[in-house]
C-alpha cells in the first residue's frame, strides 16, 4: 500500500542533495516514477493505491486477494461462490454501489449493478496499479453512482515492452496460465491480456454432503492507444458448478452457471483538447444457468410452486453509452462537465421452474409470466464536479450528478440526484485532511427487478455518507484515521414473508471508525497495520463488524518474502445465527530464478483459521471458502 | 496509452511528470557520469528527446546519436547513426538483439532494473566502482 505519493518524492528530492548511491537512487527513481501519481486524483476522495511493486510483493494474484485485507470491508461470497466487497456489517447481493473501472471505463454493471461476478478474480498480472475510492461519491472518477471505487490501469507497454508468461499451480488442484504481451509503435501502442484458470477442483463438504464450485474462467482483454485515442475491449467467461446454488438445503443435486461478458470502448479526445473527451461503449453480458434439487427461488412461490425442482434461466444483457466530458483548470479552480446517454435492453429467453404446487400435482411455470421483466431502459445524465482553493492546498469540492430513466415498460420515469462535497488539506508537508458528504441513489438493476412485484415500482435505494480521514505522514511512518458515518433508505431487500424484492422501510445507520498505518524500516522492508470497528442499528449484521490486519515484507538476498494476518470479528446475524471470528494468515515468497524468470510461493489461509462464509436462504449456514493452500507461480518475461 | 492518460488527468498532476523528469534526469546524470570518463557528457535519449535537459546538471542532452557519448535506446532503430557509444537499453531481452549494448535500465515488477554486462563492460573498457557490484551480471539470460 503506497499513499506516499509524488509530495514526498518531491521532498526526497529537494533534501537529496548530496550526491547519491545508485541503490537510494533507484529507490527515489521508483517512487517517483510511480504510474499512480498521474491517475490518482487525492481531492476526489479517500484513495488507497496499490502500484505494481505492491501487487507483487503482497502476492496479489487476483483482484479478491486484495480485496480481502482492507479496512472497512468485508469481501464476502454468496451462494453461487461470487465474492464481492460488502461495508462490513452489511451483506448486499448485489454490491450495488461498487463500481469497477479498468483504465477509467466502466465494465458492467448493466446486468446485476456489480461487475464482480465476471471480474472479482481476474489476475491481476495486467495491472499496473489500483485505486480504490471510499465514500467519496465523486462524479469525475466515472458515470456510475457508487462510494466505493475500484479503478484498476493496465500495464504501460513502455515499461512492458515483450511477453510476460506465467503459470501457477496449487495443491488444492487450481491451474492457471496467463500471457501478456506490450507492443509500442512509432504512433500507437498496445497490449494485449489472455489467461485460463481453472479453480477450486476439490469439492467442499458442507454438513457431511459434497458440494462443488470447480469453475474454469477465460479472459482476453486488449488495449490500443494513441496521443488522441484509446480503445480497450475484452471477453471474459465463467463456466462453474453451482456452489449451494438457489438449494433449500445448500446442496443442489446438479447444475451450472456459465455467463460471459463482452466490451469495448471508445475514447477520443475532441478538436485537439486533451481534456475534451468523448466515449462510446458497448457491453454485453449474458448468462445461462440450470439447477435441479430442492430449490429456493423466491418467484417460485408467487408462481404457486411450493416446492421447486428444477430452474432454468437465460439471459441477456447489452448497454450501448455515449459519455462526453471535459475539463478546465485554473490556477486555484477546476471544473468537470459531462453528459451521457445509456441504453440497456435486455433479452430473457428462457426463465422456467418446474416444481410442486400445495396439492403436490408438479407443475411447469414459464416465470416470465409472474415476474416482471425490463425490456429496456434509457438513461440521460448530467455530471458537474467543481474545486476551488480557498487558500494554498486546502480544497473545496462540490459536484452533482442529475439522471433521467425512463423504462421502456413497467415502471414509470425514474429521476435520481446524487450530491457530494468536501474540503480537503493536501498541501501540508505532514498532515492530509479530507472531509466529505455525499448523497447517492442507486436505481434497481435487472436483477432487483426480476425479484420485484410489478405493480410496485421499487424506488432507487439512497445512501448518504459523511466521512473523514486524517493521515500524518512523517519520513518513513505514517498513520491515518478514518470515521464514516452512513445511513441507507429505501434499501432493496427480499421480504422474508411475501418472497418478493422491496424497497425496506426501516433505514440503518452505519458508524465507523479506522486507524491504519505504516513503518517503512529500510527501503525494502515494511510493516503495514490497520484496525476497524463498525456498528449497524436498524439491522443485523450480516457480515462482520470488526476487523484488522497486520502484513509485512522484507527482502534477504534477493528474495522477497510476505507475511499478514487478517482479523475479522464474530458477529450474530438474523435469527441469531452465530458467524465465529477468524485469522487468515497468509505467507509469501518470490525467488527470483534469474534476470528474466521468477518462482512464487505462497501459502494461503495456513491455518485454516480464516473467517466462514454466511450462506443465506430460508435458513442460514457457514463454511471455510478459502480452504488452506499452498501455491507455486512461475513467471518468464522475454 | 501513459500519455493519453496523462493528459487526461487534473493538471495538478503535471507536478508529479515533473518529478518523473527531474529524477529520470539525476538518473541519466549519475550514469553518464559514471559510465564516461568526461567532464561534460552527451546523452542521446530518443525516447524523452530533451525534455529534461534543464533538470541535468552535469550532462547534456543531444539529437543525433553520432554527437553524443551515451546512447539510452529502447529499440534497434534507435541506435541508427550510432557509432562507438556507450550504448543502454531499456528493455532486457534488447541486450540479445544489441551486442553493442553494455547493459539495461528496465522496469520489471513495478521496479526499476539496471544491469550491465562485465564482458561488455570491458569491451568498451568502461570501470564501474564498488556501489554497482550488484548490478553487474556474467552473462545474458
Amino acid at each position: 500500500m503506497k499513499k506516499i505519493g509524488y509530495s514526498l518524492s518531491l521532498t526526497a528530492l529537494i533534501l537529496s542533495a548530496h550526491e547519491s548511491d545508485i541503490t537510494s537512487l533507484l529507490a527515489e527513481y521508483r517512487d517517483a516514477s510511480d504510474l499512480s501519481n498521474k491517475t490518482r486524483i487525492e481531492a476526489l476522495g479517500h484513495v488507497s493505491t496499490y502500484t505494481r511493486e505492491d501487487i507483487e510483493r503482497y502476492h496479489y494474484y487476483k483482484l479478491s486477494d486484495l480485496l480481502k485485507g482492507i479496512h472497512f470491508v468485508n469481501y464476502e461470497v454468496g451462494r453461487y461462490g461470487w465474492g464481492s466487497p460488502n461495508a462490513a456489517t452489511t451483506r448486499f447481493d448485489p454490491t450495488t454501489y461498487v463500481r469497477l473501472y479498468l483504465d477509467d471505463q466502466d465494465v458492467g454493471t448493466c446486468a446485476v449493478g456489480t461487475a464482480m461476478i465476471q471480474w472479482s478474480e481476474l489476475p491481476l498480472e495486467m495491472i499496473d496499479h489500483i485505486e480504490l475510492y471510499e465514500n467519496s461519491g465523486a462524479f469525475a472518477l466515472g458515470n456510475e453512482p457508487g462510494i466505493f471505487i475500484i479503478k484498476m490501469y493496465t500495464k504501460d507497454p513502455h515499461r512492458n515492452e515483450g511477453t510476460m508468461a506465467r503459470l501457477s499451480l496449487s495443491d488444492r488442484g487450481d491451474r492457471e496460465a496467463g500471457l501478456f504481451y506490450g507492443a509500442v509503435g512509432e504512433k500507437w501502442n498496445s497490449t494485449l491480456y489472455g489467461a485460463g484458470t481453472l479453480n477450486d477442483t476439490q469439492k467442499y463438504e458442507l454438513n457431511g454432503v459434497d458440494i462443488s464450485h470447480e469453475r474454469r474462467r477465460k479472459y482476453l482483454i486488449g488495449t490500443l492507444n494513441s496521443e488522441t485515442t484509446s480503445i480497450n475491449a475484452g471477453y471474459i467467461s465463467l463456466n462453474q458448478d453451482l456452489f449451494s446454488g438457489s438449494a433449500i438445503d445448500f446442496h443442489p443435486s446438479s447444475g451450472y452457471y456459465k455467463t460471459s461478458q463482452f466490451y469495448a470502448n471508445i475514447t477520443q479526445s475532441l478538436l485537439n483538447d486533451p481534456t475534451f473527451l468523448l466515449t462510446l461503449s458497448y457491453n454485453q453480458i449474458s448468462a445461462d444457468q440450470s439447477e435441479r434439487g430442492s430449490l429456493f427461488f423466491p418467484p417460485m412461490a408467487r408462481a404457486g410452486l411450493m416446492l421447486g425442482t428444477s430452474f432454468d434461466q437465460s439471459y441477456k444483457i447489452q448497454q450501448e453509452s455515449a459519455f462526453l466530458r471535459k475539463t478546465w483548470k485554473g490556477s486555484d479552480w477546476d471544473l468537470f462537465l459531462g453528459t451521457s446517454y445509456k441504453y440497456v435492453s435486455g433479452d430473457q429467453s428462457l426463465l422456467q421452474a418446474n416444481g410442486y404446487t400445495v396439492m403436490f400435482t408438479p407443475t411447469t411455470v414459464d416465470l416470465k409470466t409472474v415476474v416482471p421483466i425490463m425490456d429496456s431502459k434509457q438513461t440521460g445524465s448530467l455530471i458537474a464536479e467543481a474545486g476551488y482553493e480557498l487558500s494554498r492546498g486546502i480544497w473545496v469540492k462540490a459536484g452533482a450528478k442529475m439522471d433521467h430513466a425512463r423504462y421502456s415498460n413497467l415502471y414509470d420515469t425514474e429521476k435520481t440526484m446524487n450530491f457530494h462535497g468536501g474540503i480537503v488539506m493536501l498541501d501540508d508537508a505532514h498532515w492530509t485532511h479530507k472531509l466529505f458528504a455525499s448523497h447517492t441513489e442507486l436505481p434497481p438493476v435487472f436483477a432487483n427487478i426480476l425479484m420485484s412485484d410489478s405493480a410496485k415500482q421499487l424506488k432507487p435505494e439512497q445512501l448518504d455518507v459523511v466521512s473523514w480521514t486524517s493521515e500524518y505522514k512523517a519520513e518513513d511512518w505514517r498513520l491515518q484515521a478514518s470515521v464514516a458515518l452512513s445511513r441507507d433508505y429505501y434499501f432493496i431487500a427480499l421480504n422474508p414473508t411475501t418472497m418478493v424484492a422491496e424497497n425496506m422501510d426501516s433505514s440503518p445507520k452505519q458508524r465507523a471508525f479506522g486507524l491504519d498505518g505504516s513503518y517503512s524500516v529500510s527501503s525494502e522492508s515494511k510493516i503495514d497495520f490497520g484496525a476497524h470497528t463498525t456498528s449497524i442499528s436498524g439491522s443485523d449484521p450480516y457480515s462482520a463488524p470488526n476487523g484488522g490486519y497486520l502484513r509485512g515484507v522484507s527482502m534477504w538476498n534477493d528474495i522477497d518474502f510476505m507475511g499478514e494476518v487478517i482479523y475479522r470479528s464474530g458477529y450474530t446475524t438474523y435469527g441469531g445465527y452465530r458467524v465465529d471470528e477468524g485469522y487468515r494468515i497468509n505467507l509469501g515468497a518470490t525467488f527470483p530464478i534469474n534476470r528474466t524468470q521468477t518462482l512464487k510461493l505462497k501459502g494461503e489461509n495456513l491455518f485454516g483459521a480464516a473467517q466462514e462464509t454466511l450462506l443465506m436462504g430460508p435458513t442460514f449456514t457457514s463454511l471455510l471458502y478459502d480452504r488452506p493452500r499452498i501455491l507455486a507461480q512461475f513467471e518468464w518475461s522475454f | 496509452m501513459r500519455r493519453f492518460l496523462l493528459y487526461f488527468t487534473l493538471a495538478a498532476n503535471l507536478l508529479a511528470l515533473e518529478s518523473d523528469l527531474k529524477l529520470h534526469a539525476k538518473m541519466m546524470d549519475k550514469l553518464a557520469v559514471d559510465l564516461v570518463n568526461k567532464e561534460r557528457v552527451k546523452i542521446y535519449d530518443p525516447t524523452y528527446g530533451r525534455s529534461y535537459d534543464s533538470y541535468l546538471s552535469q550532462s547534456d542532452t543531444v539529437h543525433e546519436c553520432s554527437d553524443a557519448d551515451i546512447a539510452i535506446v529502447s529499440s534497434i532503430n534507435q541506435i541508427q547513426g550510432c557509432k562507438n557509444q556507450i550504448i543502454l537499453v531499456t528493455k532486457y531481452s534488447l541486450l540479445n538483439e544489441l551486442s553493442e549494448a553494455i547493459g539495461a535500465f528496465y522496469w520489471q515488477k513495478g521496479r526499476p532494473n539496471l544491469v550491465f554486462i562485465r564482458s561488455r563492460l570491458a569491451e568498451k573498457k568502461v570501470r564501474l566502482n564498488n556501489e554497482y557490484a550488484k548490478h553487474i551480471d556474467e552473462r545474458i539470460y
